[in-house]
């Protein structure tokens, strides 16, 4: 059905699908080979996003589902006509946690100094600090961070937290005629354990029996801590 | 002995479109009427004819509970409802020849009329009266929720924000159902450190957590997911029971993937040619459900049987009591390593039954008589169906946890609201919340058109944080509509605040949209303030 649906397109309208998509196509692709790349992707991304929801959310679906999915409309022209602003001339930086693991943070510059970075030929770029705090104090205190380069461009970002029960804020830094200039501060967030406080081996039989009965294997999150390792990912 | 819960969350999001003829995604409130809540009600009827005590807790969002009462939609329903009367009276003709499809055109026929019997006499067009009458009488302990079912961690960055989906919540619940709710269903369960505190200050004794939101917390809970935890600021957490739960949910090894029970997807608005379906479908002749579904699961396989009504409602009965017996087995084992009596919570999605599982009802019938009965037959039961307040005022909380962050969606945490189809959402509506406090700030005792303004702005903030739009962009579902509703909401704010700021309010404009969404009539627009020293003070350190 998709395939019917994708044959009945124009190249330029599948072009904007795929691109919607994500899908980076060969620029000398005929219009069939780019049906039969869509038509995979699309397949593809329903059957990944199926098999990664929880019960709940499957249920929570259907209230949706007057629509099957080939009957959904595959591009969003009409909605695109409402533009929302694409910043709020206000220099600022927010951070949100998505999951222990990982925290999404956006951030506004005003067009005047996205005008004065581009004008100067000494800036030398913008980065993201990523704080890690020692505890809840009420002083700033750095137990750890690292940077990632950003472009002006960008203006969001998804972060891997390295540590777990620890508390983390951002800041938005441009590095301009040779000094650091700190242009945004964001709030704090606490990414908790994100699992058992007890590791398995450490779990005496009763409580181990405990935890059988409460269905870990079917809890929404891994119970007991997975090895560190992960990467940084851009939006 | 052991205690079972079992809790219906009820939520649509507000969808009501006057400036159309008609519109598609208001059906997903009259296809949850027909399937789920008057199936529902008629169960709880049949329960109480038959003497037979049973309890159970729900919870209705505001923008729900409106809808179930708002005449303007009520009115559409009743035409969904003829229109689909028209198509029953349509079908019992083409099914005249084959008995086993007649039998089910005459199923829906029946169960259509019955719907517009119900709303316009039995409801008199309020369909949440119905479960207000089982709720004064003991058998429905209802919750309330948050305003628009904010998605309430992924806006804790402006905590006087989620105090007010708490707060208007309750004032919803009140004005429904006359009493202060113990209970505040936090809507995809997503609770955040701190959100206990709001709770409190809004007198709520209880909520239900995700499993690992307990199980996580600190320290480890005693009793597991079996009983309720005291947060520090002394409001209850029931978490959520994840093993007997995969019974009851799971769509491929639940009971309501079993054969014989209603295929979802099998509908003649699909199956019949498309002449013959036009009048009963979308207006630009796009395919949709109609609700007559004539076949079975049976299986893997596009050859499906059709359905038989009697085997499906046999095995409803016997899988509800296949689930007690279960329950009744786990509370047993659970005896052995818990120090007190176990509570198995179960929170379903309301729409699970009958919109879903179309025996659903059946199922819940038959478990509140397996129930009652056994409740009977033995003079010491091992397992009793109560509420979450019976059970605090019998027993209170365990021990105090201070559990963490999560929710009941996929991967547990925030992911299915945050993610890179919706998280474009966030940085205007967090924005449209601090512009709305400066509002408030700037105009601190408006009266007039302007007050009306200014409470039409925190209704469109209020409404863009419902969590069911970036949930459809997520589910890539009917995204373009999802978008389109954040879009417009925020665009109407934006339109408030521009006009307030030059001093131009146009009274129409405002009028049209009052009457588009005359949601939260009450609303004060003072109390959506930021709480700006706090806020600043964490911002600047």
């Amino acid at each position: 059905m998709i395939r019917t649906r994708l044959e009945e397109l124009s190249l330029e309208a599948l072009l904007l699908v795929a691109s919607q998509n994500g899908l980076d196509l060969e620029p000398d692709l005929d219009r069939h080979e780019v049906i039969d790349q869509l038509a995979d992707l699309i397949l593809e991304n329903r059957e990944e996003r199926e098999s990664a929801n929880s019960v709940t959310v499957k249920i929570q679906q259907k209230k949706y589902a007057l629509l099957r999915d080939d009957e959904a409309p595959l591009t969003q022209d009409k909605v695109d006509e409402i533009e929302l602003p694409e910043r709020y001339e206000i220099n600022r930086i927010s951070l949100m946690l998505r999951d222990p693991r990982w925290a999404y943070t956006y951030w506004d510059l005003s067009s005047a100094k996205v005008r004065e970075y581009q004008e100067s030929s000494r800036f030398d770029g913008l980065y993201l600090r990523v704080l890690q705090l020692e505890g809840h104090t009420e002083e700033l205190r750095i137990r750890d961070s690292f940077e990632i380069p950003i472009q002006v461009s960008d203006s969001s970002w998804y972060i891997y937290l390295p540590q777990q029960n620890a508390s983390y804020r951002i800041q938005l830094v441009a590095r301009n005629n040779h000094r650091r200039e700190l242009l945004a501060v964001s709030n704090e967030v606490f990414a908790p354990w994100g699992h058992l406080r007890e590791r398995p081996e450490d779990l005496d039989p009763h409580r181990m029996a405990l935890y059988e009965l409460c269905g870990l294997e079917y809890l929404e999150s891994p119970p007991f801590e997975e090895p560190t390792g992960g990467r940084r990912m851009e939006s | 002995m052991g205690k079972s819960v079992l809790l219906l969350h009820s939520h649509l999001p507000l969808v009501r479109h006057p400036e159309y003829e008609s519109f598609l995604e208001e059906r997903w409130l009259f296809e949850a009427i027909s399937e789920t809540y008057l199936p529902l009600l008629r169960m709880m009827q049949r329960l109480e004819a038959d003497s037979v005590p049973f309890e159970l807790a729900m919870s209705f969002s505001p923008t729900l509970s409106f809808m179930l009462q708002d005449e303007f939609l009520l009115e559409r329903y009743n035409g969904y409802l003829e229109n689909n009367i028209e198509l029953a009276e349509k079908e019992l003709a083409r099914t005249n020849g084959d008995p086993r499809q007649h039998r089910l055109a005459k199923m829906y026929h029946e169960r259509y009329r019955s719907d517009l019997t119900d709303l316009n006499e039995t409801y008199e067009r309020n369909i949440l009266k119905g479960f207000d009458y089982f709720a004064k009488r003991g058998h429905v302990e209802v919750l309330a929720t948050a305003a628009t079912h904010a998605f309430l961690p992924n806006f804790r960055n402006y905590p006087e924000t989620v105090r007010v989906q708490v707060e208007l919540g309750i004032e919803c619940h009140r004005r429904n159902f006359g009493t202060h709710p113990r209970g505040f269903w936090l809507p995809e369960c997503g609770y955040y450190e701190g959100l206990e505190e709001i709770l409190a200050n809004a007198g709520v004794d209880y909520f239900v957590s995700a499993a690992h939101g307990v199980l996580f917390g600190d320290p480890s809970p005693a009793n597991g997911t079996y009983a309720p935890v005291m947060t520090p600021e002394g409001v209850s957490a029931f978490p959520r029971d994840v093993y007997t739960a995969t019974w009851v949910w799971s769509s491929e090894q639940g009971y309501p993937a079993d054969p014989v029970y209603r295929d979802f997807y099998r509908d003649i608005g699909y199956d019949l040619a498309l002449d013959y379906v036009r009048p009963h479908i979308h207006s630009d002749g796009i395919r949709i459900d109609t609700g007559f579904k004539y076949h079975a699961i049976t299986g893997q396989t596009d050859d499906k049987e059709l359905y038989d009504p009697e085997a499906a409602d046999a095995r409803a009965r016997e899988h509800a009591r296949d689930f007690y017996h279960r329950q009744r087995e786990h509370v047993g084992r659970l005896s052995e390593v818990l120090p007190s009596e176990p509570i198995i919570t179960s929170p379903f999605d309301t729409e699970l039954f009958g919109h879903w599982w179309f025996e659903g009802p059946t199922w819940l019938e038959e478990l509140f008589r397996v129930a009652a009965s056994d409740r009977q037959d033995r003079t010491s039961p091992t397992l009793e169906m109560t509420t979450p307040g019976r059970y605090l005022r019998e027993f209170g909380a365990a021990e105090e946890v201070r559990p963490t962050f999560s929710s009941w969606g996929s991967r547990g945490y925030a992911e299915v609201w945050l993610d890179g189809s919706n998280d474009w959402v966030y940085r205007h509506v967090h924005q449209a919340i601090e512009r709305m406090g400066e509002l408030v700030a700037r105009f601190p005792d408006e009266g007039g058109l302007k007050e009306r303004a200014l409470n039409q702005a925190a209704r469109e903030v209020l409404l863009g944080m419902a969590s069911d739009w970036p949930f459809i962009m997520n589910a890539q579902t009917v995204v373009p509509y999802a978008t389109r509703r954040v879009k417009e909401h925020l665009l109407n704010f934006t339109h408030v605040y521009d006009a307030l700021s030059q001093r131009n309010m146009g009274t129409e404009w405002l009028t049209a949209l009052e009457k588009k969404h005359p949601i939260f009539s009450s609303l004060n627009y003072r109390r959506m303030k930021l709480a700006s020293i706090e806020t600043l003070k964490d911002l600047i350190r």
